[in-house]
């Protein structure tokens, strides 16, 4: 039965040597360097900039970046026509300004990093198919570091994140141990959501080993998806249920006695007729291993 | 101050002097030592203002050294030296050639201080009735919380050759007491659980990168480890000892390989990706210390599922205007685990497998005047083994989305997409009549797998008028309607609107600020019923006659706002750095009933309803360029009112209770002065 798997693995080094048939088509010659001006003309107008940029990793020559290149114009490029015409903002220069195609600024930065292990999915990724750059995210010019700063870089576009990572439920994000790419690769994934891992129950079982089980009673939800009951950012209800519990169970077991009763406010400790079965944590007063079952007398996920 | 963090802090300030060695030439280091007291105060001692840091009085420290010499580079970071939430991070090695990681994280999870209760043994697997369960007065006080530790490293070998291999090790530690519950129609009882795991993993991957071909080879392995297997406990209500299990040792292996192709025709990008896990847990029942049930066919339960998934995309830009994406993924899940049977209790429907499968495209078209129309199909199958409601389901997911930004001060984008799910059901219910209580899985469908049709709509707008001001604003709302339920959840909607603007006012005042609302309701229908018992009948379409067997249906509605401001003002040449944060949140929720049932249901008002106010200033003063002093100061108060916890009781009729998440409010004001050295 698993040999089916076998030749899934096998399909991708097939196509690699297809692919090496093709590597004679690279190549192509370079263009001529011409119309370099070297970076001691950019910086007699824009010093500050220059300065940055000097104490940036990208000035260091060992490292093969623009240093070890053209400098400024490695990134910029060719600078003498931007002279000749007397400077300016976007005058015969590439500037990593907003207006400018965001798959142009990128294509800039890939020059480099493409070969970076973490950028195979970059063109079929949520924020290159997005016009979201490098640059949008990353300061060229940083002084040490140009790692951004998370989460903060992410809720400037993820609005919804920045709500919901503050509610009362939460994980510890904004308290800083846990990233956004804790769980998410930025630079694009297979995945849904740009999740780092092939499914989100990998991801959750990473620091929630405990649950991952196998069980001798599954409780099928929990081995589908997590984010059927939870979710992932922050939540009004606690341990990041997307809703309440009772509700959220009563919402799928509907069975005689104790599921299909209702619960209103008289069942609290202060009404007329408190029940355990609502009041505190309700249903998990007594089913505390609803992520699955492991006594070998079937308790109903109790015990 | 604790023993490690001292060993970490003089292993990190040990990094000074060697780095100073290497202190010559094409060489930079640069870095911070911070130090100072915090001063703190929580009226309420709230576990909630806690939860995921140390906010404690006391001494306060940070430390920060980057050196690079050449292509060797070596940073270290070291944050909230000694407290309970500290953080070390160490990385070096050659650009190009090597990279390697150390680090060491502690992180605090709170739950509950000053929990009681009537047993002794608390933190260990043995819990024995030490105190009158009957008198409060006598039970003993413990705190709910978890401390996590990490701790690993890895390194990543290019060797400057296109070939790469890279490794991890860490392990977790978790230690401490959480809640549970467990119990019967005798009675409910609320524990702690002893917290004590150990997770160890390894992973190692290798492989070829080239700017058009990458591929490489991934393994991992991960134990868990739990002290702790069972709970064995004292029941107060029928006085004999019970047993419950608790998560048991798992292995957990993973395969994968990856595969990518960059610069096909047509500027495509082809991704392949295959990965195989087997997770195996293997115990005996005398482990759990719980009785044999009669008739048990084996002893031993062998846990063992294994997935398999493979996913492949096809992106490609086969005109300046134009870009696709076509995508497939299958995930197949096995379990081949021992079938537990006995005497009244058979058990093979309960070990759950499933595959799926989903195929779909996507297109985005640059239409005239900066718009783009973009759309998309994607299809799914479901196929489930011991998931009778729903054997199977197909879903088709269409959307449409058009951006436009013809303007220069405005980005506007609005989308729409539809989901159409189709559940098939297969249950074999020969026998069965209305008196028998399973006739009712006739009539609930499950909103996680249930027929529904989904429709969602999103507006996105960017506005940007001058170069110091950006703002943007969304708005979503999503309906699902589980078309078929007569039982469940049969429709839930959300609205959500959020806006956020920075506005760089001038050179000494920036300021931003976000808001949100949300509002989210849900419909269900129930059945209050007791098959057989005085003619009740399963049957939620028919009158069978009994007042105790009702209809009743819950309509839930939540309303959640936020709204937050900051401020930064550089003053002074920005020697003076000043910094605030003001944050309000408030939930306010809402469950009323209607039931055909002679008691009238009464409807719940406290229903997560809660605030919270934040407010925080930091001012930092730069007496020279290597030395500056921080101010701060946090206030935060949070209140919670909720049915649930309402006139809250340890031991109600029937019940002991902890006091688990009991104390959810706080008042707490925290100040902070440090001294930062930066070199």
């Amino acid at each position: 039965m698993k040999r089916k798997y076998i030749m899934l693995f096998l399909l991708p080094f097939s196509l690699f040597l297809l692919s090496t048939q093709s590597q004679g088509a690279e190549g192509e010659a370079e263009e001529a360097a011409m119309g370099f001006i070297g970076a001691e003309t950019c910086q007699e107008c824009h010093e500050d900039t220059y300065a940055s940029y000097a104490r940036s990793i990208h000035s260091r020559k060992v490292i093969k970046g623009p240093a070890a290149q053209n400098a400024c114009e490695t990134c910029h490029g060719a600078g003498a026509e931007h002279v000749e015409k007397g400077g300016g903002r976007d005058v015969a220069i590439f500037s990593f300004e907003d207006d400018v195609d965001p798959e142009a600024r990128s294509a800039k930065c890939l020059s480099c990093h493409r070969q970076n292990t973490d950028m195979d999915s970059w063109e079929i990724g949520a924020h290159s198919r997005n016009e979201v750059s490098c640059d949008s995210c990353h300061d060229l010019h940083a002084d040490t570091s140009q790692r951004p700063s998370e989460p903060e870089v992410c809720f400037e576009c993820h609005q919804s994140v920045r709500i919901e990572v503050n509610k009362r439920s939460h994980h510890p994000i904004i308290e800083g141990k846990v990233s956004c790419s804790s769980c998410h690769q930025p630079h694009g994934s297979l995945t849904e959501g740009g999740l780092k891992t092939a499914g989100p129950q990998e991801l959750c079982y990473e620091c929630h080993a405990d649950k991952r089980g196998p069980y001798i009673y599954d409780h099928p939800p929990v081995e589908e998806d997590c984010m059927i009951c939870h979710t992932p950012h922050g939540s009004r209800h606690a341990k990041l249920m997307k809703e309440k519990v009772p509700n959220i169970c009563q919402d799928c077991h509907d069975w005689q006695r104790h599921p299909g009763t209702p619960y209103d406010n008289e069942a609290g400790f202060a009404g007329s007729g408190p029940s355990n079965r609502f009041f505190a944590r309700s249903c998990l007063n007594c089913h505390a291993t609803i992520h699955g079952g492991n006594t070998f007398e079937n308790h109903r996920f109790t015990r | 101050m604790k023993k490690r963090s001292i060993l970490l802090a003089t292993t990190a300030l040990f990094i000074l002097p060697v780095g100073g060695a290497f202190g010559a030439g094409d060489a930079g280091m640069s870095g911070s030592v911070e130090l100072g007291a915090r001063l703190a105060a929580d009226e309420d001692d709230g576990a909630k203002f806690m939860e995921y840091r140390d906010l404690e009085s006391g001494v306060i420290g940070n430390f920060m050294y980057n050196y690079y010499r050449d292509a060797l580079f070596f940073d270290v970071e070291a944050a909230g030296i000694g407290l309970d939430d500290q953080y070390y991070r160490l990385e070096g090695g050659l650009y190009n050639t090597l990279k390697f990681w150390l680090f060491y994280d502690e992180i605090p999870h709170n739950l509950s201080f000053d929990a009681r209760t009537f047993y002794s043994g608390v933190g260990g697997g043995d819990l024995n009735t030490a105190r009158n369960p009957a008198d409060e007065s006598t039970w003993r006080t413990f705190d709910y919380t978890i401390d996590t530790e990490q701790f690993g490293g890895g390194a990543e070998f290019l060797q400057g050759s296109p070939y790469f291999v890279r490794f991890n090790v860490s392990q977790e530690n978790k230690e401490g007491v959480r809640p549970l519950g467990s119990g019967s129609f005798s009675g409910v009882v609320e524990m702690p659980e002893p917290v004590d795991h150990t997770t160890n993993n390894v992973s190692l991957a290798g492989g070829y990168r080239s700017d058009t071909i990458s591929y490489s080879i991934s393994g991992m392995y991960s134990s868990f480890d739990n002290d702790n297997n069972a709970l064995e406990w004292d029941n107060p209500f029928i006085g004999i000892t019970e047993h419950n299990s608790l998560a048991q040792d798992s292995d957990y292996g993973k395969f994968g390989a990856d595969f990518t192709w960059h610069q096909l025709p047509m500027m495509s990008t082809l991704r392949l990706r295959g990965t195989y896990t087997t997770l195996s847990s293997d115990f005996h029942v005398s482990e759990l210390g719980a009785s044999i049930p009669a008739g048990l066919n084996s002893l031993t339960f062998d846990g063992d599922v294994t997935t398999a998934r493979f996913n492949a995309a096809l992106f490609s830009h086969p005109t300046d205007s134009l870009e696709t994406k076509v995508f497939f993924e299958y995930f197949d899940r096995d379990n081949d685990s021992t079938v537990i049977e006995y005497t009244g209790g058979g058990n093979d429907i309960h070990l759950y497998e499933y595959d799926r499968y989903n195929l779909g495209f996507d297109v985005g078209y640059d239409l005239v005047a900066d718009t783009t129309l973009g759309g998309g199909y994607t299809f799914e199958e479901v196929d489930r083994t011991n998931r009778h409601d729903a054997e199977s389901n197909s879903d088709h997911e269409f959307f449409v989305n058009v951006k436009n930004k013809s303007l220069d001060f405005l980005t506007a984008k609005v989308e729409y997409t539809y989901l159409n799910r189709d559940t098939d059901e297969d249950f074999d219910l020969a026998g069965v009549t209305p008196l028998d209580a399973e006739y009712i899985v006739l009539f609930v469908d499950r909103f996680d797998a249930a027929s529904k049709s989904k429709h969602e709509l999103e507006f996105a707008v960017e506005v940007y008028p001058f170069r110091a001001l950006d703002f943007g604003a969304s708005y979503t709302y999503v309906n699902n309607d589980y078309d078929d339920a007569i039982l469940g959840r049969t429709e839930d909607s959300g609205h959500e609107l959020y806006v956020d603007a920075m506005w760089r006012a001038a050179k000494f005042l920036s300021l931003g600020g976000f808001a949100g609302y949300e509002r989210y309701e849900s419909d269900s229908n129930h059945y209050n019923y007791r098959a057989g018992f005085q003619g009740q009948t399963a049957n939620p379409l028919v009158d069978d006659g009994n007042p105790d067997s009702f209809r009743w249906s819950q309509f839930d509605e939540e309303d959640y706002w936020t709204l937050g401001l900051t401020a930064k003002m550089p003053l002074m040449r920005d020697r003076l750095v000043l910094s605030f944060l003001a944050q309000y949140q408030e939930s306010d929720g809402e469950s009323d009933f209607t039931t055909e049932g002679a008691t009238p249901l009464e409807s719940i008002d406290e229903f997560e309803d809660y605030y919270i106010a934040t407010f925080e200033a930091r001012a930092s003063y730069a007496f020279t360029e290597a030395w500056a002093l921080n101010l701060g100061y946090l206030f935060e108060k949070s209140n919670y009112d909720d049915r649930q916890y309402e006139g809250y009781d340890l031991s109600p009729g029937g019940t002991y209770l902890s006091g688990a998440y009991a104390d959810h409010d706080y008042d707490a004001h925290v100040g902070y002065v440090t001294l930062k050295y930066s070199f």
